[in-house]
């Protein structure tokens, strides 16, 4: 290997490594309950993290935090080395942050173009501040083109609840992915879906996170097993096992992560 | 072309599914109905006399109507609506300034004021509108009586007059034209704004709504001032109209306003409505008040056409929901739910 191409690597390793988001001494209490207990955590560009843990783990919180839902009692968020303060889902989310929901957070009434971008309507360029006139037909044609490039040919036209629960959960996947986030969270996004769909999806994210750093969520030990490098696992508001799981058989890496549950 | 490039291109798709669908056919064949049923009954009514104080009678109706689609769009409901537009006619005719746009300025400062009550018990306290509105009605109503102690209270600026009830060009009534700006305006916001969007997003599913980064309390809030502003112009027409304002003005509006965007589709649930079928939806309610009038009947009459017309629209768009089978069987009564 020559020696430009050594550095080449060398670099490409530490760009790899490079921190996307960071979570430092996150502590939360409701009330008197102590729903968080320091938990630090990193994850690096091109990773996929997998978040698991029993009901009540402090998961939900955690993720909350990260979406500008509610605030840390102590701790900081870093996100490419900066200190953020989320002071809504909207603020996190013009911060970078992107989530897909459970429920795919989907408003049946509207057409699969408004979902695309709902709450992150495209403003025409010469509209004016306070009458916000949203860009119709750049909508309709970015959706329509994202969506079929990703081998979905929906017409966007189409109010959302004529189409399936795979299809609904691919817009919501694709829309997040559409505003090239700085984080991307998951929180069980396969709990509507079909065994097909699920492995059509997990090959769509192992390839996206060389794009985007993601976070999955998920009380499906095997799902993250699967699909994720590292683990961590949250147990009463700690986090007990935080570890890569590259190098590991699937069943050796399972076997290893349950004892922590 | 692809299918979705394709699509795309065809013009008019929202017109078309506005109208054509089971409440704007309802709609239309209702009026149809109700045009040849009032024609062959009385001369006058396919006159052009008659179908300027036709138009005339409905803009009341669609502005306040207008008002509160946007609430029911957004999963909420004002009924407050009759209180506010007293309020602001009388403070209008109440306010002995000479400047006009002084005038109108109170009476819409007082409107909005009775607007921002109501958006911020139902927003920020939490209590259903229904409750919320039903008690500022009530409250604004005794406010209203003790203002303008009991009595009517003439209008004495003739320009506000001009201005809300005047005729303009070629004779058009000021109220028509106001009527047409409400309309238009209403159909641009939720067509072609981001707050227009979140309206809808917010009465379909306020959850995904604020999940996804809508501000659905600040939404919710900015209607209940919009049906307050929409309300005072309405109040300031009406006083414009017969020159004076009094308590209780209002109180055959409650139910058409409410009965219009409903008779359009929308739901009390949110997330559905119309602007072109909420006018549709007026203009049914209108003919019968008109037709009533020029057959000579009780005012009694007009009520029970409305309520007959309410609860067939409403029957057919319950039934409807499903194949046309379905349909058959729901009337013989024997589909399985």
């Amino acid at each position: 290997m020559s020696k430009d191409s050594t550095k080449k690597t060398s670099m490409m390793q530490h760009e790899e490594k490079t921190i996307a988001l960071e979570c430092r001494n996150i502590v939360k209490y409701y009330g008197h309950v102590q729903a968080l207990n320091n938990v630090n955590l990193q994850l690096s560009k091109g990773e996929m993290l997998g978040l698991v843990g029993d009901n009540g783990a402090g998961k939900s919180t955690l993720v909350k935090i990260l979406r500008g839902v509610i605030k840390p009692t102590s701790g900081e968020i870093l996100i490419e080395g900066e200190v953020k303060d989320f002071k809504s889902p909207r603020n996190a989310v013009q911060q970078g942050i992107q989530c897909v929901y459970q429920e795919s957070a989907i408003v049946e009434q509207l057409s699969v173009a408004d979902n695309f971008f709902l709450g992150q309507e495209l403003i025409k360029n010469n509209a004016n501040a306070l009458i916000k006139r949203v860009d119709n037909k750049k909508m309709r044609s970015d959706s329509s083109q994202y969506l079929s490039k990703m081998g979905f040919n929906l017409d966007v036209r189409d109010e959302i609840k004529n189409f399936s629960g795979d299809q609904r959960q691919a817009v919501s996947i694709l829309r997040a992915l559409y505003f090239n986030p700085k984080i991307l969270l998951l929180d069980e996004p396969t709990t509507a879906l079909s065994e097909k769909a699920k492995v059509r999806l997990f090959e769509f994210l192992q390839d996206m996170k060389k794009v985007c750093p993601m976070i999955l969520i998920t009380h499906d030990l095997y799902d993250a097993v699967r699909l994720c490098d590292r683990i961590v696992v949250l147990k009463r508001g700690e986090i007990v096992y935080n570890s890569e799981i590259e190098g590991l058989g699937q069943e050796e890496a399972f076997r290893e992560i349950i004892q922590h549950f | 072309m692809d299918i979705n490039e394709k699509s795309i291109n065809q013009r008019f798709y929202y017109l078309r599914k506005s109208i054509f669908d089971i409440n704007g056919i309802v709609l239309l064949i209702a009026i149809a109905g109700l045009i040849i049923a009032f024609s062959l009954l009385s001369p006058n009514f396919l006159t052009t006399t008659n179908i300027r104080v036709l138009i005339e009678t409905m803009s009341i109706l669609a502005i306040l109507a207008m008002g509160e689609h946007f609430l029911l769009i957004a999963g909420e409901i004002d009924i407050s609506f009759t209180a506010i537009l007293e309020l602001s006619a009388v403070v209008a005719a109440l306010t002995s300034a000479n400047n006009t746009l002084l005038i109108i300025l109170f009476a819409v400062l007082s409107a909005v004021v009775v607007g921002l009550i109501n958006g911020f018990f139902t927003t920020r306290v939490g209590i259903p509108s229904f409750l919320v509105t039903l008690a500022t009605m009530v409250a604004i109503q005794g406010v209203v009586f003790l203002i303008s102690n009991y009595r009517s209270v003439l209008l004495k600026d003739n320009t506000l007059a001009q201005i809300f009830y005047g005729r303009w060009l070629s004779g058009i009534s000021a109220a028509v034209l106001w009527m047409v700006i409400a309309i238009i305006g209403s159909a641009f916001i939720l067509k072609s704004t981001r707050f227009g969007r979140w309206v809808f997003a917010t009465g379909g599913n306020e959850r995904a709504a604020r999940l996804m980064g809508v501000p659905t309390e600040r939404v919710k809030f900015l209607i209940f001032i919009i049906m307050s502003i929409l309300a005072s112009v309405a109040g300031l027409i009406a006083a414009s109209r017969s020159l004076a304002a009094r308590p209780r003005m209002a109180d055959g509006f409650l139910m058409p306003v409410i009965a219009s965007p409903v008779l359009a589709g929308a739901v009390l649930t949110g997330g559905r409505g119309s602007v072109i079928r909420t006018v549709l939806g007026c203009l049914v309610l209108t003919i019968i008040i008109n037709g009533v009038n020029l057959l000579g009947l009780e005012p009694a009459y007009q009520n029970i056409f409305m309520g007959c017309i309410l609860i067939g629209t409403l029957s057919v768009r319950s039934l409807q929901e499903g194949s046309s089978k379905i349909f058959i069987e729901k009337i013989i009564g024997r589909h399985r739910r």
